[in-house]
């Protein structure tokens, strides 16, 4: 009997032919669908293409009328685009993998008008990963502590009775910070009595004065070398109980400065008490920076908060550094199960755009219509896989009625465990907004200027900054706010603070404000700076003078009277630590170096006062 | 679109065609002109379909073999049906050797290395469910056709006469399908 079956050679020859043809007249097809089908889902509204042609062997893969609808207009593209030609790598493809080494776009457009609706039929879905983003941003916009220009409490008597000790956080971190020195206190003492070397310095001390004076030749040559024994042996229990007092001092050195930093916290949080007192009695920061963070605080936030969302976002979207991964298998009737990813260091990636460049037009009047250049670099969804940084940067090559000059360029580096992304974006000539500061009863047009930010974060670390600046500014009273004169209102009113905001800043058309962000991406802090805030605080100081300086001081008493007690407590318990437990080991590692040196020199003595003995 | 072909046939007549294919595979394999040694090496090499889920480019390489190789044809479609029950039945046993394989630290440099080689990822083994039933099928391979060439054996000793005489067989035996086969067995030499 024969092992192979030729004749089935031909069946099987014309079962790869059917193959091969069904491959070569529905492949384009297919792609066509899939890329529809992948687009919809996850835009959430039609994504229409009119044809997709690959060429496998040449390795290029060109799309035309590529329509992606607005999900929030469906008669409206969120763009589309006239070509999109890609060379892409026939050995990814073999992998089950993209590669686009260069993308060119042709004929991108945001914003165009559609024939048909793009809407999807309605169903409850789960809020995308950058809407998620947003909400998180969002909800830090809103939670984001700004100080106040509230002057109600000027003028009147001080309310210090307002201020609770238990609203204070110099009490309970003074608290605390007693209740650890109280704990470690005892810890330590255990510790100190565990080690316990006072018997064998007492051991030691007596040897070394037995040996004291001992003549070698009465005690022979057995009696030396026992001797010499037993010195040995003392001297191995002193290093040891050194050792072990070495490490003890090492932890008590380190908690003592622990505590000692969160006693110098104590301070900081004595500053932020102060700054809560005088919120509680309605009197204002009078510093610059507090005055410029109520008025454009929100201003800069509103501008900041998109860009953190979209740092989450792409983090969400790309995970850094080179983890196995796990996602559900594919759908079927049978078990899905779970597909495992193994990403190995510089091979494809799953998904990668090496290199692409288009042109683009936003249509209209508005700010951002013009034409623009883009480029961008080492897109991919396993960076750490591909090894190198996503590059971008997209600039006006025309403008149509908004800023002369836009650029925006950025890094994002999800290639290693921590992430590091930088984003730089500059706009000249822009039409900045307009924006009402309720606080002073004033409205701000700032006209056309400059805008900057800079965001750059590593790990969960953000640093960055948001800047405008323009030389003409336009001002406006709000409301009935006109009607006032600082004469006539009594101070500390609303009326009057905006009589006062109006006097010093009418006049300023040069205006500049700087937002500065750092902290965590969790819960970054905002500090703004303004020419506008310096000029009412000084304002504000040279009108207030002395009725600041009182109240504030008033405000002050109050806490040091609240907090002072409990902050002397546990500075008074931190000397204790540093003075008991610290000096007690120091005094003990000196009693164990003096006795060691002692029974060092009898060993010389019995080892080397033999002529021509060496005592094993 | 894996798994477009995973299901078993859908309708109101669904069950009991289902019922009658196989009757009528199961004839046409023990009754052939083959072997009991082709018929089980078919059977065996058919359970690969019935028992992975089908779409993947392991099973058009194992069809490739089934059809080049001098096994039962007849004996390669009857291990697939009988087999696809039993894959539904067992996927959470595939599911969870697959993940244990596959989650195995000693094994991720192999993983690794297949993952990222030409071709290998089309078999979709980084899928707990296919890996999982071809380990299985790799492991029952040589029983399976143990027991069917004995299954085969006592068949056509014991009971295949028998049921030559019984209607129902005969009718099975002339249809159609039954025909083609017959006329195709000619492929064998």
């Amino acid at each position: 009997m024969k092992l192979f079956r030729w004749k089935a050679l031909i069946p099987l020859a014309l079962f790869v032919a059917v193959v091969v043809l069904a491959w070569t007249l529905l492949v384009d097809r297919l792609i066509r669908l899939g890329i529809e089908a992948g687009g919809t889902a996850a835009v959430g509204a039609r994504v229409d293409l009119a044809s997709a042609s690959l060429k496998l062997f040449q390795g290029q893969l060109r799309l035309r009328g590529l329509q992606v609808t607005n999900p929030g207009k469906p008669m409206t593209n969120l763009f589309q685009v006239g070509e999109i030609v890609a060379d892409i790598s026939l050995r990814a493809l073999l992998q089950k993998k993209f590669d686009a080494e260069t993308v060119a776009v042709r004929g991108l457009e945001f914003g165009t008008p559609r024939k048909t609706s793009g809407a999807l039929p309605p169903k409850k879905r789960s809020p995308s990963s950058g809407a998620s983003s947003l909400l998180e941003a969002a909800a830090w916009a809103r939670r984001a502590a700004l100080p106040s220009l509230d002057l109600g409490g000027l003028g009147r008597a001080v309310n210090v009775g307002a201020i609770r000790p238990d609203s204070l956080r110099t009490i309970a971190a003074a608290r605390a910070l007693a209740a650890q020195g109280d704990s470690l206190k005892g810890a330590w003492a255990q510790r100190i009595a565990a080690v316990n070397p006072g018997p064998v310095v007492d051991s030691a001390k007596a040897l070394a004065a037995r040996l004291q004076g001992t003549d070698l030749r009465r005690l022979g040559l057995a009696g030396a070398r026992d001797a010499a024994n037993s010195v040995r042996a003392t001297l191995n229990a002193v290093k040891a109980s050194k050792d072990k007092l070495a490490a003890l001092q090492h932890d008590v050195q380190a908690q003592v400065d622990s505590l000692r930093g969160r006693a110098a916290a104590l301070d900081r949080a004595r500053a932020e008490d102060y700054a809560y007192a005088r919120s509680l009695v309605k009197l204002p920061s009078l510093d610059p920076r507090d005055v410029s963070s109520a008025m454009f605080g929100r201003i800069a936030l509103a501008q900041i908060a998109p860009q953190l969302a979209m740092v989450r976002a792409v983090e969400r979207r790309v995970p850094p550094g080179m983890l196995p991964q796990r996602q559900p298998g594919p759908k079927r009737e049978r078990m899905a199960g779970t597909d495992f990813i193994f990403p190995l260091a510089h091979a494809y990636p799953k998904l990668l755009l090496e290199f692409g460049e288009g042109t683009f037009t936003l249509p209209g009047r508005t700010t951002m219509a013009g034409s623009y250049v883009g480029r961008v670099t080492g897109v991919t969804d396993e960076p750490a896989v591909y090894g190198k940084p996503l590059t971008f940067l997209v600039q006006r090559s025309g403008a149509t009625a908004g800023p002369q000059a836009i650029r925006v360029a950025g890094v994002l580096d999800h290639t290693g465990a921590v992430p590091r992304d930088s984003v730089f974006a500059h706009l000249a000539g822009l039409r900045l907004p307009a924006a009402d500061i309720g606080a002073v009863g004033a409205r701000i047009d700032l006209a056309r200027g400059t805008m900057d930010l800079v965001l750059a974060r590593t790990g969960d670390q953000v640093r960055g900054s948001w800047s405008v600046g323009t030389d003409s500014a336009v001002w406006s009273r709000l409301g009935a706010a006109g009607a006032a004169t600082g004469a006539a209102t009594r101070i500390g009113t609303q009326a009057w603070l905006s009589a006062l905001v109006w006097r010093a800043v009418s006049s300023l058309r040069h205006v500049e404000i700087q937002a500065e962000i750092s902290g965590t991406l969790g819960s970054p802090r905002l500090d703004v700076s303004s020419n506008v805030g310096g000029e009412i605080s000084r304002a504000l100081q040279q009108a207030l003078k002395g009725e600041v300086s009182r109240a504030e001081a008033q405000v002050k008493a109050r806490v040091d009277s609240l907090v002072g007690q409990q902050v002397a407590a546990a500075r008074a318990k931190l000397a204790a630590l540093d003075a008991g437990p610290l000096k007690q080991i120091t005094g003990e590692q000196q009693q164990l170096a003096e006795v060691q040196t002692q029974l060092e020199q009898r060993l010389r003595s019995l080892t080397g006062g033999v002529p021509g003995i060496r005592l094993p | 679109m894996p798994g477009a072909f995973d299901s078993a046939p859908r309708g109101p007549y669904a069950g009991n065609m289902l019922l009658l294919k196989l009757i009528q595979q199961l004839v046409k394999a023990l009754n052939s002109d083959g072997t009991p040694g082709q018929v089980a090496a078919g059977i065996a090499l058919g359970a690969v379909f019935g028992l992975t889920p089908l779409l993947n480019l392991h099973n058009l390489v194992l069809f490739g073999l089934a059809l080049i190789l001098n096994v039962s044809m007849a004996g390669v479609f009857l291990g697939w049906m009988v087999c696809v029950p039993v894959g539904f039945a067992l996927d959470p046993l595939f599911n969870a050797l697959g993940a244990w394989l596959l989650g195995s630290a000693a094994l991720r440099p192999l993983w690794t290395w297949a993952y990222n080689v030409p071709g290998l990822p089309f078999t979709n083994f980084n899928n707990t469910v296919v890996l999982g039933s071809f380990v299985v099928w790799v492991l029952a391979f040589v029983p399976l056709f143990f027991l069917a060439r004995w299954g085969v054996d006592r068949y056509r000793a014991k009971v295949l006469e028998r049921l030559r005489k019984v209607r129902f067989f005969q009718a099975v035996a002339a249809s159609g399908w039954y025909g083609t086969y017959k006329k195709l067995s000619g492929w064998r030499p």
